[in-house]
């Protein structure tokens, strides 16, 4: 039997679908849909302690799911300095070598900053951190990244939290055919349906977090993500039939049937 | 002497360490992290910090994030 396990730096997962744990409206749903989704890999954030909300932090609940890595992201970094300065706190936090450089300086679109995502995987590829970086859907940023050492790229499918779907997908198809490392689609879906569509198209993972934490039933939800990249990496494997202009009959077209005059 | 604390100015009538700040706030001790005036401060450096009129610290936790 092949084993098919996603290969990010020196780890190996069996789960291709990621979790963000933002959104969710208390830490008991997040740990439910966290367990239903069957993810081994969840990102979170840093934030400022807040006295009067200590229930906030994480890392209770995180430490109700030891074989799930934690991996810090950058968000809230307006350039690369502070991505940097985001991610040492991460590990300090964590220990994780994992982090998600996100840079996104714009509130309204939060579109990732090519450049300084550059900049900062760079720097953190020295440190010996395994970056995933949060990027647009640019093949030669990719291929970029790919040099410089990152472990995986994450294109988006749609601006972050917006629920528009996978509206990247040729995109993100020139960054596959080109990829030694596995490309994550990550930002933007809402369906299931859109994250099979990317796993058939070849990605080695997809992430998510709006998309299970904002639907009505966030643990079920998990588990539909979990079934569809499930699918979608078995079809990708299974290879895809051909499409073709003209119709292809699949019963034969049997001449008794036909009038005899 | 005035230490800024997560961006709230905080009066204090001594020097304290990190730990000590650490600890007032009702932060866990192995659950945050910190900078003080940009620069990281390692858990184990902590005890052995003192703050200076003017300080500014950040005490970071880990919270949800996509």
């Amino acid at each position: 039997m092949i084993v098919d396990e996603l290969k990010l730096a020196d780890k190996t997962f069996s789960s291709r679908l990621i979790l963000g744990t933002g959104k969710f409206s208390n830490s008991q749903v997040m740990i439910e849909a966290i367990k239903a989704s069957g993810t081994q890999l969840v990102t979170v954030a840093l934030r400022r302690f807040n006295p009067e909300r200590p229930t906030d932090d994480l890392y209770a609940p995180l430490t109700e799911l030891p074989e799930v890595t934690v991996m810090p992201n950058t968000s809230g970094a307006m350039n690369a300095q502070e991505a940097v300065r985001a991610a040492l706190l991460g590990r300090e936090l964590t220990g994780s070598r994992f982090v998600k450089v996100e840079i996104h300086p714009n509130p309204h679109h939060l579109m990732p900053d090519a450049i300084e995502t550059l900049k900062a995987a760079e720097i953190l590829v020295e440190e010996g951190f395994a970056v995933m970086p949060y990027i647009p859907p640019d093949p030669i940023l990719a291929k970029r990244l790919e040099d410089a050492g990152c472990a995986s790229v994450m294109p988006l499918g749609a601006p972050i939290g917006s629920g528009q779907g996978l509206t990247t997908l040729n995109l993100i198809k020139l960054i596959i055919r080109e990829a030694r490392i596995p490309v994550i689609v990550d930002a933007g879906l809402r369906a299931p349906s859109e994250a099979a569509a990317a796993m058939e198209n070849g990605c080695g993972a997809v992430l998510v977090n709006s998309a299970v934490a904002a639907a009505d039933d966030p643990v079920m939800m998990a588990r539909a993500f979990a079934e569809a990249v499930k699918a979608g990496r078995t079809a990708f494997q299974a290879g895809l039939m051909p499409t073709r202009e003209q119709a292809e009959a699949t019963s034969p077209l049997t001449a008794f049937l036909n009038s005899t005059s | 002497m005035k230490i800024i604390i997560n961006g709230k100015t905080s009066e204090y009538d001594r020097q304290p360490t990190i730990a000590e700040v650490v600890n007032d706030i009702g932060a866990d001790q192995k659950r945050a992290a910190v900078i003080l005036n940009e620069d990281i401060v390692k858990r184990t450096e902590w005890i052995n910090t003192q703050l200076k009129d003017g300080d500014s610290i950040e005490i970071l936790v880990l919270a949800g994030g996509g």
